[in-house]
């Protein structure tokens, strides 16, 4: 654990080259490192893992002079298995806590499906989820019938064929209807 | 009592009931040891690698329930990978065999198949209840089994189902809140809720970098309002010795009291100070605490008072705290009672796990990970006791076997769990751990 944060901000902040971000606000360390962020006004949230190390070290340290005066903090390193939240638990309350979320779409595509679907990346906790998701969107399509299914079909009342409604997007990929959120 | 016939002796017995009293029982002399198993119903087994189901079954031929855990308490937390075993198949074979008229499986932490499940679902005429809590391996197909097979079940219960969100099961159970109802809510609680005996209050959000939610003060609030408390979980930001010295006055009946503060080494938020006081008050007022987890800025000061003060201590969870190895020596030479000792990113080492190379057989299971120990130490420690399982779980980067030995024990372990067993080591260790 650092003792000298201070100094060592200083000292790599010299080293690097970069400002110290001098507000009366805002404590922000550094250590030496090549620093990722192009924005230098947006060093507290640089994705520098050596970085949320540091500010993490020193938020154990901090003064509560340092901690009255410190703006929202810097974007801390992740430790495994902390905080200690069974997972199920952090999935259960990120759906409640979740649809403030920005959904971050993107189109996927597989061989043989005669079109692509769109998912929501902030939808899934983790890829097991996901790759659930993208079976019952590709697979329960074309080998099972999916009993009560919300995709939108229309069915020749003729002769019982069934249509799915697409579209042509900008890409040029027909993407099925429904998938995105209409607003 | 010397006198009475063995059936007055087995009527007496059976009034008692829990699993702590009916041990002692077995231990006073033979008749009793006999004439308990036989009449003994339900059994806990607290750790499915310290004994063969076998034996378990030869013992107490007559149980109807049987409860197992697993995986240690971390494997909850993402510590431990996956394929560590824990696996139900050999407990459910052999209850199929010798145990046909089984009507209760408590599993948790355990990885049950679907076959398992379906082997439960056909072996049992009068299964009545299932419950699975933080178990895997298993789908809905698994369950349909169970349940299309037992017709007399009570009870299926997959604890992760248990409903999150806030609500308040009546004045004398337990609440599960979430926090962001924030230190108001918590105030309503403790104002409407006097007979409240367990609080547990969650994140909303367990990223780190953003620090809403409850504090301190809400907690005090509930043990203002709520002094019958026995049992609280409480995930908050920040907290004060103060706060904690408070509430330590206000709930001595707490018998579990577990404190997570968001960051790792947080201070008193307002002295800067370590927590060592509060949490030191929290062990000498509740005199029956049973079990304790800590968090925030804690020195070897907060584990000279646990070792001090907790003596019904029965379970200790320690993460980021401690400064040298008198930390864990004090806890290991004071809490007589001490059966579950985990600890994650602390700085003991090697010493401090062989001092209390004489307390492991009687603790029942110690967990360390990103701590200080060494392979050496661990090698030794295994040798020394033969009624210990010392796994170690090995990194890819190095193997045990190693031709240079010195520098190989010299090598650092990241993660140790040993264990008292009278089954031996176990045989169905995957790759990534090591039984020395």
């Amino acid at each position: 654990m650092s003792v000298e944060t201070e100094r060592s901000s200083t000292e790599s902040s010299a080293a690097s080259g970069l400002d110290f971000e001098d507000t009366a606000l805002t404590l922000t360390l550094r250590l030496p490192g090549p620093v990722v962020s192009s924005s230098s006004s947006s060093s507290s949230s640089s994705p520098d893992l050596d970085r949320k190390r540091a500010s993490s070290d020193a938020a154990a340290d901090h003064s509560p002079l340092a901690a009255a005066a410190a703006a929202p903090p810097a974007p801390k390193a992740r430790v495994v298995g902390w905080p200690p939240v069974r997972s199920y638990r952090k999935n259960a309350l990120a759906d409640v806590a979740g649809s403030s979320k920005a959904a971050k779409f993107v189109k996927v595509a597989v061989d043989g499906a005669p079109y692509l679907r769109k998912v929501d990346l902030e939808a899934y906790a983790g890829y097991d989820q996901l790759l659930r998701a993208l079976q019952d969107k590709f697979f329960a399509h074309f080998t099972i019938r999916k009993f009560g299914d919300d995709e939108r079909k229309l069915v020749d009342a003729v002769n019982g064929t069934e249509y799915v409604p697409t579209y042509e997007d900008k890409d040029g990929d027909w993407m099925l209807v429904g998938d995105v959120p209409w607003k | 009592m010397v006198y009475f016939p063995d059936e007055v002796v087995e009527n007496i017995i059976g009034f008692v009931k829990s699993h702590r009293d009916r041990n002692a029982v077995s231990l006073v002399c033979r008749t009793w040891y006999h004439i308990e198993r036989l009449n003994r119903r339900s059994v806990f087994v607290s750790n499915c690698y310290a004994v063969h189901p076998e034996r378990l079954h030869v013992r107490f031929p007559r149980i109807r329930s049987l409860s197992i855990k697993g995986k240690p308490h971390f494997a909850d937390f993402d510590l431990i990978p996956a394929g560590w075993g824990a696996k139900a198949d050999p407990w459910v074979e052999s209850c199929a065999r010798a145990c046909p008229d089984m009507e209760e499986l408590r599993l948790k932490r355990m990885v049950v198949s679907d076959e398992c499940l379906k082997r439960v679902a056909c072996s049992f005429a009068n299964f009545k209840s299932l419950v699975l809590v933080s178990c895997e391996g298993f789908s809905t197909n698994g369950l349909a089994t169970i349940a299309t097979n037992c017709r007399v079940l009570s009870r299926t219960r997959k604890l992760e189902d248990l409903g999150t969100g806030s609500f308040v099961r009546g004045y004398n159970a337990g609440a599960f809140i979430l926090d962001y109802i924030g230190d108001d809510g918590l105030r309503a609680v403790a104002s409407s809720c006097l007979e409240l005996q367990e609080l547990r209050v969650f994140p909303a959000n367990t990223r780190l970098e953003e620090r809403t939610g409850v504090t301190e003060e809400g907690l005090v609030a509930v043990s203002l309002g709520c002094q019958k408390l026995i049992s609280v979980l409480y995930f908050c930001g920040r907290m004060t010795n103060t706060a904690l010295v408070t509430i330590a006055k206000n709930c001595p009946r707490l018998k579990s009291f577990r404190l997570c503060i968001l960051e790792p080494r947080t201070s008193d938020a307002v002295t800067g100070q370590p927590l060592d006081d509060g949490f030191g008050a929290i062990v000498q007022s509740c005199r029956g605490l049973r079990r304790l987890s800590m968090s925030g800025l804690l020195t070897d000061n907060v584990f000279l008072y646990i070792g001090m003060y907790a003596e019904k201590l029965e379970m200790l969870s320690v993460a980021f705290a401690g400064d040298t190895d008198n930390g864990m020596i004090y806890v290991l030479n004071g809490c007589k009672n001490l059966k579950k000792l985990e600890i994650r990113d602390s700085p003991f080492g090697d010493a401090a796990l062989l001092a209390g190379m004489e307390r492991y057989e009687a603790i029942c299971s110690l967990w360390m990970s990103s701590c200080n120990i060494t392979l050496g130490a661990c090698k030794s420690l295994a040798t020394s006791m033969p009624n210990l399982n010392v796994e170690v779980m090995t990194e890819a980067a190095w193997s045990i076997d190693e031709a240079d030995e010195e520098a190989n024990n010299a090598k650092r372990v990241e993660k140790l769990y040993l264990y008292r067993t009278i089954a031996g080591p176990r045989d169905d260790v995957p790759g990534f751990v090591t039984v020395l």
